[in-house]
């Protein structure tokens, strides 16, 4: 079972939830491989203490053959993300915009244009048989953060079969990399907290889900009183899978990078429910 | 006119709470920007009215005109974003992995793919219930391109501080350190780094000063949920003093702040002790632009 746990707010409680239903599974015997893919600012092995091995990420960026460029300007004039610089003997790539398209050596009728590569990042693997964790790490001033997701997804899809339960610690908000993260999930959780903002934020992301037709199952974190969640949980036909408290202890330990098995959450009933739905 | 960005690397660390607490203090001619364009937050405290709003465009729209498609399957066998898939035996673009690069309509011997401009989400200009002017913005769920968005947003905000004569523009920032935050960052005077007292919040943190130190702009910091985990507290304090950036300020972790936020106060509004913390923020802030 695939499951990607999203979040439109930021700090609602993803990795936390992550972390808690991964040693949940493992203590039922299962084999879990968490995918971070918050790959900003990815955090699960703050809580996890894997010593990671890391392997650089490598995207297509065009290269220049000079002897054979022309300097007709059209691989300039086609790219669409205005990524190259092109003038009488100059030729640029500007890396933060291109997309690795391959347009451009398309284009180019004179052969001056090859594919090379550039690191953007790096995935760190835990080589666990039991709680496996891959990584994804953005370089930091780099943005392409997509690109970076999908390397790490497709990382995960080459040695899924060993894992019965694979998890996805998504990046916050509704934009692309989180359509990423949960295009191809068996089962969507979304992690909201119970305050006006994280409300807000909750339906948007429940309209993107809408959208790329993608039901998804509820977890009100923080919880004081649920308000809106409810009524919006009951009027779209929503399933609660559980409610988290509004706890300082668990803030407290999720603050010193150790959160444990809280006896409030039925993680029982939550593997149960994703497993019949 | 001087621009404060407020960031924070992880989300939840209470970019938003402060930005709005910070803004109580700013003057009716004044602006304050959402930046966090995939998930404003501002307008809950801040009870806009919408003055304007204006389209945002980015990127075309790609799409394979079935009456003229010939099924040669280029385009299927090329795009680099594997964005093709085949309906029905047709060909067609999925709209969420297509990146718009044009190499589709490029290949295709027989020109059956359109272009169009991709209207990716709305731009708003509203006036908030202290009197100033808030630029936001909207992006469509599953978009790119937040960060293009957010320089745009702060274009309108910067004009808007010229015709206005506003001598501040306060920036709440988009969390994560990549495309939406460098583009909430650029040009701007100084940034006020919020950093929460949980390991995530300090590792978080050590990335955006990263990510920011090459940028020509000022930095100061700020410490919330001070008090949550007192060892985390000290590191932070030690990594803003190793990096030379001066703490201006810090919000105790009280579990009545959910609570106000649940009634929608903010902060510096109803609550003495909160008026005086966020003002003086505010003064120090002001007086470290000049």
């Amino acid at each position: 079972m695939n499951i990607s746990i999203v979040s439109g707010k930021g700090g609602a409680g993803k990795t936390t939830f992550t972390i808690l239903f991964a040693k949940y599974l493992v203590s039922k015997g299962k084999k879990v491989l968490i995918n971070d893919l918050d790959v900003e600012e990815p955090n699960v092995n703050l809580f996890l203490n894997k010593k990671l091995d890391y392997d650089e990420v490598y995207i297509y960026i065009p290269e220049h053959i000079k002897e054979n460029c022309i300097s007709c300007k059209e691989c300039a004039e086609k790219c669409l993300f205005n990524a190259l610089v092109v003038a009488k003997d100059f030729w640029l790539v500007l890396p933060e915009l291109c997309h690795s398209c391959k347009l451009c050596e398309y284009v180019c009728k004179y052969s001056a244009i090859k594919g090379s590569k550039r690191v953007i990042g790096k995935i760190g693997q835990s080589f666990d048989k039991m709680l496996h964790l891959l990584e994804g790490r953005l370089n930091i001033g780099e943005s392409l953060t997509t690109a970076l997701i999908k390397q790490v997804i497709g990382k995960s899809l080459k040695i899924k079969d060993n894992y019965d339960v694979i998890i996805m610690d998504s990046p916050p908000g509704t934009s692309c990399p989180v359509i990423q993260a949960s295009k191809d999930a068996d089962k969507i959780i979304v992690v909201a907290e119970d305050t006006p903002f994280g409300f807000s934020d909750f339906v948007v992301l429940s309209d993107m889900l809408k959208e790329i037709g993608k039901d998804y199952y509820l977890v009100i974190n923080k919880y004081i009183d649920g308000e809106g969640y409810s009524e919006f949980a009951s009027k779209n036909n929503v399933k609660v899978l559980g409610k988290i408290p509004y706890d300082i202890n668990l803030a407290k330990n999720y603050s010193f990078g150790d959160v444990e098995d809280i006896d409030t959450i039925d993680f029982d009933n939550i593997y149960n429910t994703l497993l019949e739905g | 006119m001087k621009e404060i960005v407020v960031v924070s690397g992880k989300g939840g660390a209470g970019k938003s709470t402060i930005t709005a607490g910070l803004s109580y203090f700013l003057k009716e001619n004044d602006i304050l920007v959402d930046a966090d364009v995939d998930a404003p937050n501002l307008k809950i405290l801040l009870e806009p009215e919408l003055i304007r709003e204006e389209d945002f465009y980015s990127g075309k729209q790609f799409k394979i005109e079935q009456d003229f498609c010939i099924m040669c399957g280029r385009c299927y066998q090329e795009c680099s974003f594997e964005a093709i898939e085949i309906v029905n035996l047709n060909y067609v673009i999925d709209d969420v992995a297509c990146e718009g690069c044009g190499l589709c309509q490029f290949l295709c011997p027989v020109n059956a793919i359109s272009v169009s401009d991709k209207l990716t989400g709305k731009k708003y200009v509203s006036k908030t219930k202290y009197g100033f002017n808030m630029v936001h913005a909207l992006l469509n769920p599953s978009e790119e391109n937040s960060g293009k968005l957010v320089a745009e947003i702060k274009k309108i905000a910067k004009n808007l501080a010229k015709e206005q004569n506003s001598s501040t523009i306060i920036v709440d920032g988009p969390p994560g350190i990549g495309c939406s935050t460098i583009s909430a960052i650029s040009g701007s005077d100084i940034l006020l780094l919020v950093a929460e007292s949980t390991i995530s919040g300090l590792h978080d943190m050590e990335r955006l000063i990263e990510l920011t130190k090459n940028f020509k702009v000022k930095r100061k910091g700020f410490i919330n949920k001070f008090g949550l985990n007192h060892s985390i507290d000290e590191k932070l304090v030690n990594l803003f003093e190793s990096k030379e950036i001066e703490i201006v300020g810090y919000l105790t972790y009280s579990q009545n702040i959910p609570q106000y936020l649940k009634k929608r106060v903010n902060l510096p509004e109803h609550i003495d002790g909160y008026k005086k913390l966020f003002e003086g923020l505010y003064n120090r802030l002001m007086e470290a632009v000049g």
